[in-house]
């Protein structure tokens, strides 16, 4: 996500991005990354939780507007009401990648290294 | 912050590898926000591979066929969608809480009503999305990000809030 950012903002558009995994979206180049302790697929909030997810959009605007300078990095206070447990939702069936490593686990330092096998 | 609490075990040690991997570009681009937020213009991109119904999905059948490709492209969506107007095309992540809530990853309506609060002086035109696994960047760098920036800049956005999954 960072990589993109990185393109729109040298484009002329200012960029803000949110992050559940900060070290890795401030790793690839983002401008302005907000950092949020949501987990995957729930970035803004709970589904229905509207009062929720106005105050995560309304509080990660306001924190990424307020950053001075390229590379910076705020982070927001909001804690997810789950246990992990409960917040980790796998999707099912597992995505192929991961069933492609529980096959050959093998490939998976591949994976870790980012070299695909190649086509 | 813990960055990696809501990762399965595996995933979390993957995204470790890719974070300490990475190293930022001497470079990092940098626009500055001229306006105040109350008067700028906003536009989101959220990662969760949304297409408008009737639209091209974004290809979960390549992925399926090659799981070390994901589709790069993008979508260019309208304002005003609701879960019951989009496909949700993302492999990684449990579809449910989208397809119950689309502003849990595309707040098109919290937005609009930060513009009826005074909070943002408009929801642009256009949002977009792309889909979050490509592991090969390449593609979404060179082609998808920069046709992504050049409509923003058409449309005047004047800030673009991205919204990972």
């Amino acid at each position: 996500m960072g990589l993109v950012a990185n393109v729109i903002e040298a484009a002329g558009t200012p960029t803000i991005c949110l992050s559940a995994i900060p070290p890795l979206t401030r790793n690839t180049g983002a401008p302005r990354v907000v950092g949020l302790s949501h987990p995957m697929g729930l970035t803004m909030g709970q589904p229905g939780d509207h009062d929720g997810q106005r105050e995560v959009l309304r509080a990660g605007l306001e924190a990424g507007v307020a950053i001075p300078e390229a590379r910076g990095y705020v982070e927001l206070p909001f804690r997810w009401p789950e246990p992990r447990s409960v917040a980790i939702r796998e999707p099912d069936p597992l995505p192929p990648i991961a069933q492609l490593l529980m096959r050959k686990p093998w490939l998976l330092p591949r994976l870790v290294a980012g070299r695909p096998p190649k086509r | 912050m813990d960055p990696y609490r809501y990762l399965p075990f595996t995933s979390r040690k993957i995204m470790q590898a890719w974070a300490d991997r990475e190293r930022p570009p001497e470079e990092v681009a940098w626009t500055p926000i001229t306006k105040p937020l109350e008067a700028c213009r906003v536009a989101l991109l959220t990662t969760a591979g949304v297409s408008v119904r009737g639209d091209f999905p974004f290809d979960q059948q390549g992925e399926r066929d090659d799981p070390w490709w994901g589709d790069p492209s993008w979508r260019r969506l309208p304002h005003h969608l609701t879960e019951d107007d989009v496909e949700v095309s993302h492999l990684h992540i449990d579809h449910a809480p989208i397809e119950a809530d689309l502003d849990v990853v595309l707040p098109l309506r919290r937005l609009a009503e930060l513009e009826d609060e005074g909070v943002i002086g408009a929801v642009a035109t256009h949002h977009y999305s792309i889909m979050g696994y490509v592991l090969d960047a390449c593609e979404l760098v060179e082609h998808s990000a920069p046709e992504i920036a050049a409509e923003l800049a058409t449309d005047e956005v004047d800030l673009v809030l991205l919204v990972p999954v």
